[in-house]
């Protein structure tokens, strides 16, 4: 089972990840217009709900990252510096 | 700017020992593995234009070829489970994957009338990274290279008829289901 | 005591001025660490040797300024690269957008409300052919987008640095600042910023405003959204899409607008405007933005 945390001040509300996500992980919650992790079970760890989330409001912990040989090291080096 | 004027790289050749500036250092992998994945992103969107869905075709004919001369190493078997295992030590870190099923399934393997499936989530994936890093879409001609592999790999090693769909495509990983047929080729 | 330098190649001096507004914590700064040289706030003509952080803003637009990076570069053991200017070009960067004939002949010899006169060349040092960011010529050690960083931040990352100790600050984008609300809004327009009367408390982009949030770096409180003016993204790129090759400012805010909106991502391609200036305007320096390949910075730099 994956461990997601959500960062409820960065969220936005959009909805997106509960849209994207093929698993049904995330829920709504209408009342704080914030969304939630009702099926950890399910997460596969894709990623997609980071890919579509403008806030960058969601952490996935302990998970297999898949390697990205595709980014030049040079941009990696910048975003290592990133303060 | 002629030969004469070129300055580096330079190194003393003999048929019978090949200088080491032939190698390179990781700069010149990174530069080569990033051009090469332009030079695939490039032919992959080419062949889409061109053949349309052709171009599915056409590089699931270059998996499937890639995937039963690997699997004339693998030792054949009938059991699925091990045929996977197998295959993911030939595919290994290019292609790394590992079987999945939704939480409320009780087995990984499914099996229905004559045909088997199961869920196979693929972490590592060269293609999705060459996709990444051209801006193509997921799901592509070019995913349909591990497609033919995994299905010309399985044929080969388990004597079956297999194919390969893709559930879901993401940045760190992807689902497809595999399906095989007994009943021979 | 540790050294710390300030150096303002091309800059506004807002940079400069972020530091002063770290107000009473300057006094908490200056019992660990000391300024041995800042042009604006201090009087010391030349740069020391021995200094520990140096922390350099503007872009590098002339001989000069190059040569005084390298000077600082070489006189320091940690040398940060403050502000969007220093990281990606900034606004500076727009001048690219320009020929030099064009910018100079603006400037000096085809101004409409100054008296005509010949591009100065005694003193004066040359302008180099593009703007080019600090890591272009050397080492950086550390990167400080904003425009200017706000002093919350540079005071998060200020004392624990002299304490030698890594700063802990978040890396999100300026969605996550923002307190506005994200609805999914079907809509066919886009408005400019002077147009209409935008509700608070609702998202820019899902009023149709072209808001820079989501594809930009935060860490600024979100001031401008709070304040009623969609972001301008001055924070440089948010980490997303600096690191990957096929995101970029321009085909990320047209997919979230898209998204949000049901509109296909054509027609919001056809109603962006002025893109040099709205899209891209802080980061043209930046050769990671120009190298993607799916950037468009190559199509509008006249160099």
């Amino acid at each position: 089972m994956v461990e997601i945390l959500i960062d409820e001040d960065a969220c936005v509300g959009c909805g997106s990840c509960v849209d994207d996500c093929p698993n049904d992980v995330y829920k709504m919650n209408e009342e704080k217009w914030k969304t939630e992790v009702v099926n950890a079970d399910d997460c596969m760890a894709c990623l997609s709900c980071h890919e579509i989330c403008p806030a960058q409001a969601m952490t996935h912990k302990d998970i297999h990252v898949a390697k990205r040989l595709y980014i030049d090291r040079r941009v990696n080096h910048v975003l290592e510096r990133m303060i | 700017m002629d030969m004469r004027e070129i300055t580096d790289n330079i190194g003393t050749f003999k048929p019978e020992l090949v200088p080491k500036e032939t190698g390179g250092d990781i700069d010149d992998y990174e530069d080569a593995l990033h051009v090469l994945m332009k030079f695939m992103g490039s032919m992959s969107s080419a062949l889409e234009q061109v053949s349309g869905r052709g171009a599915n075709a056409i590089v699931y004919q270059a998996g499937k070829r890639m995937g039963h001369d690997a699997a004339k190493m693998m030792e054949k078997t009938d059991d699925l489970e091990k045929a996977l295992f197998e295959m993911g030590e030939v595919l290994g870190h290019e292609f790394y994957y590992v079987k999945w099923k939704p939480s409320e399934q009780d087995s990984y393997v499914i099996q229905k009338d004559n045909e088997v499936t199961v869920k196979l989530l693929f972490m590592d994936c060269v293609v999705r990274q060459t996709l990444r890093r051209t801006g193509l879409p997921q799901k592509g001609p070019l995913c349909y290279l591990l497609y033919g592999y995994m299905v010309g790999a399985v044929e080969e090693i388990m004597d079956v008829k297999g194919k390969l769909d893709i559930d879901h495509v993401g940045p760190n990983a992807c689902l497809k289901t595999l399906t095989i047929k007994w009943g021979g080729k | 005591m540790v050294k710390i330098a300030l150096e303002t190649l091309a800059s506004c001096s807002g940079c400069e001025i972020s530091i002063l507004d770290l107000h009473e914590d300057l006094v908490k700064l200056l019992d660990q660490a000391e300024i041995v040289y800042g042009p604006i706030i201090m009087d010391v003509k030349e740069v020391p040797d021995d200094i520990d952080i140096a922390i350099v803003s503007g872009s590098v637009r002339n001989a000069e300024n190059k040569e005084r990076l390298e000077e600082l570069r070489e006189k320091s053991k940690y040398l940060i690269a403050y502000g969007t200017c220093a990281c990606y070009g900034g606004i500076t960067g727009m001048a690219d957008l320009y020929t030099s004939e064009e910018v100079t002949s603006r400037t000096y010899t085809d101004n409409p409300s100054t008296e005509p006169a010949e591009l100065p060349n005694e003193v004066v040092p040359e302008l180099l052919s593009i703007v080019h960011p600090a890591a272009d010529f050397t080492f950086i050690d550390g990167f400080i987008p904003g425009c200017p960083p706000k002093e919350q931040l540079t005071h998060d990352i200020l004392i624990p640095l002299i304490n030698d100790e890594a700063p802990d600050v978040p890396k999100k984008s300026v969605c996550a600042d923002c307190q506005r609300e994200m609805e999914h809004v079907e809509f066919d327009k886009i408005h400019r910023r002077i147009e209409g009367d935008p509700e608070p408390g609702k998202c820019f982009l899902s009023q149709g405003y072209v808001c820079l949030g989501s594809v930009t770096l935060g860490r600024c409180g979100a001031l401008c959204t709070s304040a009623g003016i969609p972001c301008h993204g001055c924070g440089g790129p948010a980490l997303d899409v600096l690191r990957e090759p096929s995101h970029d400012i321009y085909n990320g805010v047209i997919k979230r607008i898209s998204h949000i909106s049901k509109m296909p991502e054509k027609d919001v391609e056809k109603q962006l405007y002025d893109i040099g200036h709205v899209i891209y305007g802080f980061v043209i320096g930046s050769t990671t933005m120009e190298d993607k390949q799916v950037s468009l910075i190559p199509q509008l730099v006249k160099k």
